[in-house]
């Protein structure tokens, strides 16, 4: 960690340097409109989770183009592929860094990010994320420069807490893997629950690397629980078949999970004899943000798509720079950033980037009411409202979409 | 371990009575752990029931540790390598029994059986290819660790990149109903792999009592040099290990992925355990790998009915640094002489 302190403080101390050379020009707000924009992306054209690129990058292109139509600033991109790999995920920040980027938008992976995030915040740039769900980045030290308009993982345990409640559970038992996705996410439920006054029977946290549940699974089956949330990467195989054979099946007990564990998969890997072992498990997944009108609008613009998920929530990251741009008369970072949780949770709405900005040069407060859907960013830069599906375990292991539903945490 | 030679009778008789007196005292040992085990169950607040429960899912666990775990022990007793790899044998039982159910449809049962020949293979083989010639050239305790934690890392890259890293079932025995036995829940594949455990345990200890190859292995066990000298073909003896080993420790695999999910690092995840059940009952003797590794079985079991689950191998090693550090060669070790 030193070391990588070190490492920041040097390259924040020489872009500083290099800054200083070229800041007459660049930096300071201007009162004239403005004309052009410079953004970053880093996102993943290459590596694991590569198929979602494409669709990211040509969201971030049709924001540009609404942009210019709403007479905003001209977008002139960077780009930079995040691969999978820290390193050329770093090397790629360097890059724009050095274009002199107004903000970045990416990355793709939460771990990508939580690598890029000291460097790309510590230069003094804004971030903004349309995929980074991870509870890690929530606060995060970022000079309240980071922004996503996902919302983290943690609101899942509200939207599981009030599925448990409606289906008349009283008594819960929850196993999570000990780390930091599913321990926020576990106290983030429980938090719910006893809000919404369902009583949590046990918690069992248990180690990532253990080799064997079942005195867990015990533990869990002891209190005698009506309902079980599983926060479960892909043990959470080994633990439902301890579960049924314990006598706690889907046909005894309501079973919840999120879309951590490996769902498409789930059934065969529990009972490969049996489909059906499953049927009426309940799960939450994040929405991507696919079939909106949003998202029907980019594939009509460019039907080679394969898939358009979490599109929709980098255009907002686009749209919301160009209108912090805007607001602020400015194309400095940190101007830009000190206008976007204003943006989010003004007075009168507005959907698109013509809109709102005419309500911004008429001098009201606006609230963008993005692609994805309302924001209402908390004063950390974090979206307090997301949208999440519910779905539930057929017969033949495959899921079906019983619900979506928007969660909002309460201010 | 044997008199070979007709030797001085007193000495013989002195061993004999020191050897009861160890005995003694390791049999107080579990005494005592079994009279904290009563005490435990009486305190601990799922009741009695729970408890009983939790010792025998320990049980269960406890038995494929010592069947995997026995070819470590026996290795490092007769050839003084620490096999860091050990694990992987375990992982290669259970990969190529999962793929032979899954993939070809054959029943579990025989795929096992083969499991346990391509173990053994793969003992032998190692033994042959590496830890042999190694030997010959003197290669010192250290690098030939080293070596191991090696051929561990390699192992489990390959077994990575062939099968991939998600975690797999058989397509045979996953869920099953259990059997309700004074109210302690088994599962009927619970009951068939320790039974088959107590009994390849058994033919183990009686095959190294009994058989000639058996007596020359503990030989060689208590001194590889004289054995040698009183023309005892070591490297027979060393082959022999290397394959009960490997044979069962893809057995232990096998059947570790009937209770657990099948995936490339579940030997070396086991490993610790291992090497904490077969340290702990005292390296080289059958007995105590088999003690040492019920208990360390039974007391991660119990130890979540008490503390918060993930502190369940911390329970067990404390254990292991606690008998130590009281009787440092292991509950059945023997002192070794030193100097």
């Amino acid at each position: 960690m030193k070391k990588n302190t070190a490492i920041a403080t040097a390259f924040v101390a020489s872009v500083a340097l290099l800054l200083s050379g070229c800041a007459v020009s660049t930096t300071g707000p201007s009162n004239d409109s403005l004309s052009s924009l410079k953004i970053g992306w880093l996102l993943p054209q290459t590596g694991p989770i590569s198929s979602l690129g494409a669709p990211q990058i040509a969201a971030l292109k049709l924001a540009a183009e609404d942009i210019a139509a709403g007479g905003g600033p001209k977008i002139s991109y960077t780009g930079g592929d995040e691969a999978g790999d820290t390193a050329a995920a770093g090397q790629a920040v360097d890059r724009m860094l050095a274009a002199h980027v107004s903000a970045i938008i990416g990355a793709g992976s939460s771990s990508i990010t939580l690598s890029v995030i000291d460097k790309i915040t510590g230069s003094g740039t804004l971030e903004c994320s349309g995929m980074n769900t991870t509870p890690a980045l929530t606060g995060y030290p970022d000079k309240g420069l980071y922004f996503r308009t996902v919302p983290s993982d943690v609101l899942q345990g509200g939207v599981l807490a009030d599925k448990i409640k409606a289906d008349g559970g009283k008594s819960v038992a929850i196993i999570s893997r000990s780390d930091s996705y599913a321990t926020g996410l576990a106290d983030a439920t429980v938090t719910s629950l006893e809000h919404a006054g369902v009583n949590v029977a046990t918690r069992v946290d248990y180690d990532p690397s253990a080799t064997n549940l079942d005195a867990e699974v015990r533990k869990v089956v002891s209190s005698k629980p009506d309902s079980i949330i599983l926060f479960s990467f892909d043990e959470g195989a080994t633990i439902l078949q301890s579960l049924i054979q314990a006598g706690y099946g889907p046909d005894k007990v309501k079973l919840y999970g999120t879309d951590a564990l490996p769902i498409a998969s789930l059934a065969k890997t529990v009972d490969p004899s049996n489909p059906a072992i499953l049927k009426g498990m309940t799960f939450t997944q994040a929405s991507s943000g696919e079939g909106t009108a949003f998202t029907k609008r980019l594939l009509q613009k460019d039907p080679g798509l394969s898939t358009t998920a979490f599109s929709p929530y980098f255009y907002d990251c686009a749209v919301l720079i160009a209108l912090g741009a805007e607001k602020a008369k400015s194309t400095d970072s940190s101007a830009i950033a000190g206008e976007l949780v204003g943006l989010t949770n003004g007075d009168k709405k507005c959907t698109d980037y013509a809109q709102c900005k005419k309500l911004i040069d008429a001098g009201d407060s606006v609230q963008y009411v993005g692609a994805a859907g309302p924001l209402k960013f908390d004063k950390e830069g974090e979206p307090t409202t997301g949208l999440y599906d519910i779905l539930v375990m057929n017969a033949d292991g495959t899921t079906s979409t019983a619900a979506t539903v928007r969660r909002t945490i309460e201010k | 371990m044997n008199n070979t030679t007709a030797g001085s009778d007193k000495a013989a008789m002195r061993r004999t009575d020191a050897r009861t007196r160890d005995r003694i005292v390791a049999f107080s040992y579990i005494a005592g752990i079994v009279a904290a085990a009563v005490v435990l169950a009486a305190l601990n607040p799922s009741g009695p029931l729970g408890f009983l429960q939790a010792v025998s899912d320990g049980l269960r666990l406890g038995l494929i540790i010592a069947i995997t775990g026995m070819g470590l022990s026996l290795v490092f007793a007769t050839s003084g390598i620490f096999n860091f790899a050990h694990g992987e044998f375990a992982t290669l039982g259970a990969l190529v029994a999962w793929w032979l159910n899954t993939a070809l449809g054959i029943p579990l049962v025989l795929t096992i059986v083969v499991a346990i020949g391509i173990g053994g293979a793969a003992g032998y083989g190692s033994e042959h290819a590496i830890w042999r010639p190694l030997r010959r050239r003197g290669v010192s305790v250290t690098s030939a660790l080293v070596v191991g934690i090696g051929l561990a890392l390699a192992a489990r890259s390959v077994f990575l990149f062939i099968v991939g890293g998600n975690s797999k079932s058989y397509a045979e025995y996953t869920v099953q109903s259990a059997i309700s036995i004074g109210g302690i829940d088994l599962l009927p594949k619970q009951i068939v792999s320790e039974l088959l455990c107590v009994a390849v345990l058994a033919g183990l200890g009686l095959f190294l009592k009994l058989t000639s190859l058996g007596q020359a292995i503990r030989a060689v066990s208590d001194d590889p040099i004289l054995a040698s000298a009183s023309g005892i073909a070591v490297n027979r003896a060393l082959s022999t290990v290397w394959i009960i080993g490997g044979a069962m420790a893809a057995l232990g695999g096998a059947l570790l992925g009937l209770f657990e999910q099948v995936s490339w690092e579940m030997g070396n995840q086991l490993l610790l355990l291992i090497i904490a059940g077969v340290t702990l009952g005292g390296l080289g003797t059958v007995a105590g790998a088999v003690i040492g590794s019920i208990l360390v079985g039974i007391v991660t079991q119990v130890s979540v009915l008490f503390l918060p689950a993930e502190l369940k191998y911390m329970t067990a090693l404390a254990l292991l640094i606690l008998i130590l550090l009281i009787k440092p060669q292991g509950i059945l070790g023997r002192k070794q002489r030193v100097g």
